[in-house]
């Protein structure tokens, strides 16, 4: 198969396998490898690349580079990635401007697919200097992103399109748009699943809290003290995420459906400062639309312009379905999608594992799409001591991490682990030889009072560090 | 458009309207009222002391009796205790004059202000080029804790001293008040006239203060004398002899009066009562205990034989402190941090 062919495609199996185990295999690859019109993925690719260029942007504009990565002098690494580290200044930046570069490559179609891959690969690891700055919109752009890399997304609208036309320019395989948009619905399906618990749906937790804070707005600020717009809110959103994917698979409401999602997205933009993940969500659920949905809106604009269509639509599109590629590499592509489907599924239910409530003890929250789900705050404060040396002093995070950390870290279990073992590790250079740390970690939970978070009896520094449940967590308050 | 419809729309309209009407305080609505009931009235009233001080400091220098320096003593006490008052209320104006280097600096420089006294420093000298530890309010106690007779370049130095300190607090009541400018401060956070401070912004500054000042309190100041912030430090509590605790005792008074406010007026609490009766229930328990804590003090922190009392005041000044940073913040939607990073979680 070159290079340009499709990854999934109809022909490779168009003679049905007679019998045995691959049959199934072959039947869903001949139906995903169905080509289709590829305008609707390069609107998702361009839309990726522009929202990727957007927040890239913003790190500029907000002074993030710096605030976050540059000037913290430690940072709270994820397990197995310790060896991610924040370049020192100017290279953080360069590294920023890098992205943006790619993000521009994304959107014009520059070499499209390496340069997709290239942003994912530097934006995660950006998001992998520090758990202090993990955002569910970020990951959802990182597997996004790689997604986007393994199809092939670069045949319609892109400039090496056409500068280069190639056979197969304009298509795309079914199957490519199927994993798109499941990307977005496990996104949103997950994010429903989280909400079905007795704070959102019997105590409108956490938008009882949230809502009233907007009292002060024009026009609509009187409404958001009503008591009952948390429980209608609560409990639309909650239909809203666990349905919406469905909507937008089903052709006749599909246009209501992105509507609804567009007005939802809008609204909790303007309500929580959530950065671009309203826009995020809205241009990338686009992708719902039949695949020629652009195509078709070009052609309806120019008519209406009286303009002609540029050479690149009049290059006749090749129908491969008189080739037959490897059944193989069809197989495997399945496979693998397979295999990405389960751990995108395992991922997210993953808490399961571990006792307890995971909103209060946040044992598997990261990466499980628990969007807007919680309002948490908390004070921290550790005692050291050494009865080698009688040190016996109670210590400020404040002292030790910026205050983005140390609001993030109040509450999150592992980042308070984290902390101990580097004011351990601080007291051991001043001359301690075995310091013990112990937090005393306050935490008030979706308008519960505040209880303790962590057994203050416990010395974190000598506790390993693991992804295995910390029995040191105490219990969710009531 | 159908009847039914627009029947729905107009009731719909007026049970928003008459919710409007009867809804819960607004925090505009509470900011004015902390701003003309606790604010305003506290910087005018360090603001008078503080003119009281500065004149009796100068008749003292004009004519050291006995008489005069038990008179300063008192102004001096009165001003301590006026501006203590005010620390819970030190953002805008007082925060952006950077005051605090004025009028309360702590630790002083004993050597260095008899060497400002010696100098006849001016008004000028003192409050543009001196360092912070040569003036301020503990800078004029160390004076007039002296036995008459007193130098009198000492004596002139405390008066140009309390003439600063007096000319600084005069300053922010104008800011607030707006007296003699376009502008006054009280106005912009209570939402009057053309420049209003946005109110969530405001209320996140009024919070921060008191969070900030139990920190303070508890870490640096009462924390460190008895040991369990760092070494012990028996002087991080400002103050020189029967004054030492004061600041403390009033500004636990100020971080009470910004949640529970004076009289029937609004204030912070009333905000939080609304939103969670429990949890005000709580912080005016805190408060009150922390009240009877600091007041329990000893006269002389500095002995070394009250650290139960320390101890007792440091655990129910942390319990505001996490009652505010936690349960509170959230309730009022305030950010503790000063970081715009975004969250969806």
């Amino acid at each position: 198969m070159s290079a340009r062919a499709p990854a999934l495609h109809a022909a490779a199996l168009n003679r049905p396998a007679r019998a045995g185990p691959w049959r199934a295999v072959d039947a869903l690859a001949r139906r995903a490898g169905r080509p289709v019109d590829a305008s609707s993925a390069a609107v998702f690719r361009i839309a990726f690349g522009a929202i990727g260029l957007a927040a890239v942007i913003r790190f500029f504009a907000h002074g993030w580079i710096d605030q976050l990565y540059v000037a913290p002098a430690r940072h709270f690494k994820y397990a197995g990635f310790e060896w991610v580290s924040a370049w020192p200044a100017p290279w953080m930046h360069l590294h920023f401007a890098a992205l943006a570069l790619l993000a521009a490559a994304v959107i014009l179609g520059i070499r499209s697919r390496p340069a997709v891959l290239l942003f994912t690969i530097g934006f995660t690891y950006v998001e992998l200097i520090d758990k202090t700055t993990y955002l569910n919109h970020y990951y959802w752009l990182s597997l996004a992103g790689l997604l986007l890399a393994a199809l092939p997304v670069h045949r319609a609208w892109t400039l090496d399109a056409r500068r280069d036309p190639r056979p197969g320019d304009g298509r795309i395989p079914v199957g490519a748009i199927w994993l798109l948009r499941a990307q977005i619905a496990v996104l949103y399906l997950f994010a429903g699943i989280a909400k079905l618990n007795p704070d959102w749906l019997l105590h409108a937790q956490p938008l009882a809290i949230w809502l009233p804070r907007h009292a002060d707005a024009p026009l609509v600020g009187p409404l958001m003290t009503q008591p009952w717009l948390p429980f209608a809110m609560s409990w639309a959103g909650a239909a809203f995420d666990c349905t919406i994917a469905a909507w937008l698979l089903f052709p006749r409401a599909r246009a209501a459906a992105w509507i609804v999602l567009a007005a939802f997205h809008l609204a909790t933009g303007l309500l929580f400062p959530i950065g671009v993940f309203p826009a995020l969500m809205a241009a990338a659920a686009l992708i719902f639309f039949n695949p020629d949905w652009p195509r078709r809106a070009l052609d309806r604009i120019r008519r209406i312009a009286k303009v002609e269509p540029p050479l690149e639509q009049t290059v006749k599109m090749l129908d491969y379905s008189s080739s037959r590629p490897p059944k193989w590499p069809a197989r495997a592509a399945v496979i693998a999608v397979a295999l990405v489907a389960v751990a995108q599924i395992a991922v997210p239910l993953r808490h399961h594992l571990y006792p307890g409530n995971v909103r209060w003890n946040e044992e598997a929250y990261r990466f499980s799409w628990r969007v807007l789900l919680t309002e948490k705050t908390g004070h921290l404060e550790y005692r050291v001591s050494d009865p080698a040396t009688g040190l016996d002093v109670l210590v400020d995070p404040a002292g030790y991490f910026t205050p983005l950390q140390v609001e993030r870290m109040a509450h999150q279990p592992d980042m308070i682990q984290q902390g101990a073992k580097i004011i351990r590790d601080h007291y051991r250079a001043l001359g301690h030889p075995a310091p013990q740390v112990r937090a005393d970690a306050r935490v008030a939970w979706n308008g519960r009072p505040a209880a303790r978070l962590i057994d203050p009896e416990v010395d974190l520094a000598a506790q390993p560090l693991s992804i295995l449940p910390k029995p040191w967590i105490l219990p969710a308050p009531g | 458009m159908p009847k039914p419809a627009a029947a729905m729309m107009l009731l719909t309209a007026v049970a928003l309207a008459a919710s409007a009407c009867i809804g819960p305080p607004d925090r505009r609505d509470v900011l004015a009222n902390l701003a003309d009931f606790v604010f305003v009235p506290a910087f005018e009233e360090a603001a008078d002391a503080a003119q009281a001080l500065a004149t009796a400091a100068n008749r003292l220098a004009d004519d050291p009796a006995p008489g005069r320096l038990d008179r300063a003593r008192g102004q001096w006490q009165a001003a301590s205790a006026a501006w203590a008052a005010t620390a819970a209320f030190r953002f805008g104006p007082a925060m952006d004059r950077r005051s605090a280097s004025l009028v309360d600096w702590w630790p002083i420089d004993r050597d260095a202000i008899q060497d400002a006294a010696a100098a006849g420093a001016s008004a000028d000298d003192i409050a543009e080029r001196q360092s912070a530890a040569t003036r301020g309010l503990y800078a004029i106690e160390s004076i007039l804790a002296e036995d008459l007779p007193i130098d009198s370049a000492r004596l002139r130095y405390a008066a140009r001293l309390a003439g600063v300190i007096a000319a600084e607090l005069a300053a922010i009541r104008d800011e607030w008040t707006g007296a003699g400018r376009d502008f006054a401060y009280a106005d912009a956070l209570a939402g009057r006239g053309g420049t209003a401070i946005s109110a969530s912004l405001a209320l996140s500054d009024v919070v921060r203060t008191s969070i900030f000042l139990t920190e303070t309190i508890g870490d640096m100041r009462l924390g460190k004398a008895l040991g369990v912030t760092g070494d012990r430090d028996p002087g991080a509590i400002p103050g020189l002899g029967s004054s030492t605790g004061d600041d403390l005792r009033g500004a636990v008074r100020g971080i009470r009066q910004s949640f529970l406010g004076t009289g029937d007026h609004l204030a912070v609490g009333t905000l939080v009562n609304e939103l969670d009766d429990n949890a005000f229930d709580r912080m005016q328990a805190a408060l009150d205990a922390a009240v009877d804590a600091v007041d329990a003090l000893p006269a002389d922190i500095k002995a070394g034989d009250g650290d139960d009392a320390l101890r007792a005041a440091r655990d129910a000044i942390k319990q505001i402190q996490i009652l505010y940073a936690t349960e509170i913040v959230s309730l009022l939607g305030i950010s503790v941090g000063f970081s715009d990073n975004d969250g969806d979680s």
